[in-house]
């Protein structure tokens, strides 16, 4: 008679266990497992000021049919039945905003969890050491066969001071792809090779705190460019004047000039590697290169009709994919028409 | 009777003839010298050499007209917008303030030091020590110069020197010296001076990347405050002692700008911003950036750090722009008149790419601009590098396309 009693207690306390005992779980956080709701925020990793869609979820409770209440350090942000989203204006760089959401099912049972927003801003900065030349106040652009810089600069706080960024554990990634040689505790930067013509590298990288409490992400999309082949007039007087690149159809005042010429973004550190190469041609004859510096063509048109078609072609000896050429009508002032076979003349083996 | 009557006739004659001759030889000279004296103006005889004398004494410019009207003569207040110098230049600075400001700035081709009185349109030389080839040059109000070239493996050379702050261009008896100093670290890929002590912030290569230094302005105690993979940066140190960090701008790329502390920390001002160019103002919280994404420019301001960014209505890049001194939200702006075509930042970075400006005034508080001037169609200016006197009421550009070194006088 006794066990005849025992038996359905037992099974109305496994019942109640069951229905009751498992949401209330959640009060203890998002990582215990036995979370019957969770939390997701949007931006995962939000910076401080941002406007940050905070979402519930739960796979025991239909939270369509519930009460659902949010607040953010105490305050109701939003309340009604079926609300599974609100917004909040994420506070200032490490200051933390309490979530918390209660979901009262309809027949009076709740559950509530709670997770905490924790702005922090992490700097993703890539350069390259594609060439340039010297008082350039661009950007250098990648090309193939240049690298790609790229720096992280986290700020995360705790209570008043920053994390030190050499205390960080970094996870970079290259299109997806985890750089694991690259990745690990203060390796805030990375040099990632270009080898492609054409397309963009997408490069991310996420930081984080050794406790895992605080952590950011950001990612930029670098697209690959073809070099730049300018030609420029080097001036006695003024030197180079990269102020002023010669169009494709150019006037001269006098009758002789030096050109240097500058292939923007290619893979060098000087325009005086030996792995460069110059091919010069003016009105279809090779002139070869000054081998001291075979960016620079010197023409001097005394005695010719005093119009020289240059063209140009940069080659790199193991990077087949650089070649960069161009072309340049340039007519020379005070040339006479003297009407020479071969007038340009290049110093130290040229025509 | 009858022979004093033949004498008498013929002195009349004698007299005539003499008379005529002269007469005759008279207006013969008259039009042979005017001739020549037009040929000599033609010829430019009697205008003044703009770098002064070559014993470094005083000399008058041409305060050239630019606007139209006939050149002014010497010691003659310039034209409101002056051609100080049509030679390329490598740099400038305001010195002084009231009677004794002067338009400091290094010649390109000779590494000189003159100086342009804004209200007289005199130029005085006040260094001879000859430094060619000068592609850049940094001066400070106090009278540090930093001249940069290129030596012949491609190196970047920084020179500095110092020269008296007394100079007095007014005065007759002064005369050119030499630029005396010392040879700063190879390759500074960026350098910037201290307005007032000359004091140096600039970028070298490191194996990290780059190392940013701060320097006295001899280079003596020299501090790496920074060390990065990054190797583009553009430092800046404006007048009230912040220093500053801005990466090199391509159009589209995204930049970012910060204030760099002493202690190596990096304050976040902008970012990312694609194509961000950026000035800060000396003195205040005011921020004015431009940025370049598909080859369109957009201008924009906020007063504080916390206020709201507002978008001013005219199209440029903040190379262009300079902050006027004082408490206002004000800068000039030079804005390119008509469509700049594609790719315009970086065209114009590799000198591939010119703009004929007009010269605005915003007001960063009112996010308005207000066009000041604009130059004669006939005389395209560019306007790059450009620096507002303490007062208000000049302000000194470069051409960038010829280097040429220009004046504006803000009140007519």
């Amino acid at each position: 008679m006794v066990l005849r009693f025992q038996l359905p207690f037992v099974l109305l306390v496994l019942l109640a266990f069951f229905l009751f005992a498992t949401p209330a779980h959640a009060q203890y956080g998002l990582t215990d497992a036995g979370n019957a709701l969770t939390i997701e925020f949007s931006p995962a990793t939000p910076s401080p000021g941002d406007t940050v869609k905070v979402s519930v979820h739960s796979s025991l409770i239909n939270i369509e049919e519930s009460d659902v209440l949010w607040e953010a350090n105490g305050k109701t942000v939003s309340q009604g039945q079926g609300i599974d989203s609100a917004s909040v204006k994420a506070g200032g760089l490490g200051v933390e905003t309490r979530i918390t959401v209660t979901v009262t099912t309809p027949d009076g049972s709740s559950a509530s969890t709670e997770a905490t927003v924790h702005p922090n801003e992490l700097d993703l900065l890539v350069d390259t050491d594609s060439y340039t030349p010297a008082f350039y106040r661009g950007w250098p652009r990648p090309s193939a066969g240049t690298n790609l810089r790229l720096q992280a600069i986290p700020r995360f706080k705790r209570g008043t001071s920053l994390v030190p960024a050499s205390e960080l554990m970094y996870t970079w990634r290259h299109s997806g792809e985890v750089l694991g040689s690259m990745s690990g505790r203060g390796r805030s930067a990375v040099v990632i090779p270009v080898r492609h013509l054409f397309g963009s590298d997408v490069i991310s990288v996420e930081a984080r705190s050794a406790d895992n409490k605080l952590s950011h992400n950001a990612s930029i999309s670098i697209s690959t460019d073809e070099p730049v082949l300018t030609l420029y007039e080097n001036d006695p007087l003024y030197g180079v004047l990269y102020h002023r690149a010669l169009s494709p159809s150019a006037f001269i005042p006098g009758a002789e000039a030096t050109f240097a010429a500058v292939p923007f973004f290619v893979q060098t550190k000087s325009l005086q590697d030996s792995a460069l190469r110059f091919d010069w041609r003016v009105n279809s004859a090779e002139i070869p290169a000054n081998p001291k510096n075979p960016s620079e063509l010197t023409i001097n048109a005394e005695n010719s009709s005093g119009i020289g078609f240059v063209e140009l072609d940069v080659t790199h000896a193991t990077n087949f994919y650089l070649n960069t050429k161009g072309t340049w009508n340039i007519t020379f002032s005070s040339a006479s028409n003297g009407g020479t076979e071969n007038p340009f003349q290049q110093p130290g083996g040229g025509i | 009777m009858k022979t004093r009557v033949i004498i008498e006739y013929l002195l009349a004659a004698i007299v005539v003839i003499v008379l005529g001759s002269l007469a005759g030889w008279y207006f013969f000279l008259r039009t042979q010298t005017e001739t020549t004296l037009a040929q000599n103006i033609a010829r430019g005889f009697g205008m003044a050499i703009p770098e002064g004398n070559p014993n470094g004494s005083i000399s008058s410019a041409t305060p050239e007209a630019q606007t139209g009207a006939s050149p002014a003569q010497p010691s003659q207040r310039p034209a409101q917008l002056w051609r100080v110098e049509a030679k390329p230049t490598a740099g400038q600075v305001f010195t002084g303030s009231g009677a004794s400001l002067r338009v400091r700035y290094v010649e390109r081709a000779s590494g000189y030091v003159l100086e342009a009185n804004p209200e007289t349109g005199q130029v005085t030389r006040l260094t001879n020590t000859l430094m060619p080839k000068i592609y850049e040059a940094l001066l400070s109000e106090t009278g540090h110069v930093f001249e940069r070239s290129l030596d012949t493996a491609g190196n970047i050379s920084t020179f500095v020197g110092i020269i008296a702050t007394n100079s007095d261009a007014s005065t007759a008896s002064s005369s050119a010296r030499a630029l005396t100093g010392r040879e700063l670290a190879k390759n500074m890929v960026g350098l910037s001076a201290h307005p007032v002590s000359g004091a140096l912030l600039y970028v070298v290569r490191s194996s990290a990347g780059s190392a940013v230094v701060s320097a006295e302005w001899n280079g003596d105690k020299q501090k790496t405050l920074l060390e990065s993979a990054v190797v583009s940066w553009r430092p800046a140190i404006l007048e009230d002692g912040r220093t500053l960090l801005v990466q090199s701008a391509a159009d589209g790329v995204p930049g970012y700008g910060y204030e760099l502390k002493k202690d190596g920390t990096l304050n976040p001002l902008l970012g990312p911003v694609p194509g961000l160019v950026l000035r800060m103002q000396p003195g205040g919280s005011g921020l004015l950036w431009s940025q370049s994404s598909r080859g369109e420019l957009r201008l924009f301001a906020r007063t504080g750090q916390d206020a709201t960014a507002v978008q001013i209505p005219v199209r440029t890049i903040a190379d262009k722009c300079a902050w006027s001194p004082g408490k206002d939200f004000v800068a000039y702006c030079g804005v390119p008149q008509g469509s700049t075509g594609q790719n315009f930042l970086d065209n114009w970075y590799r000198g591939a790419a010119h703009s004929s400006d007009a010269l605005w005034r915003i007001d960063a508080s009112a996010g308005t601009a207000e066009l000041i001037h604009t130059p004669p169609s006939n005389t395209p200016i560019d306007i790059e590098n450009i620096v507002v006197d303490r007062s208000g009421n000049y302000i000194t550009f470069m051409n960038a396309g010829d280097k040429s070194l220009w004046l504006f006088r803000l009140g007519k």
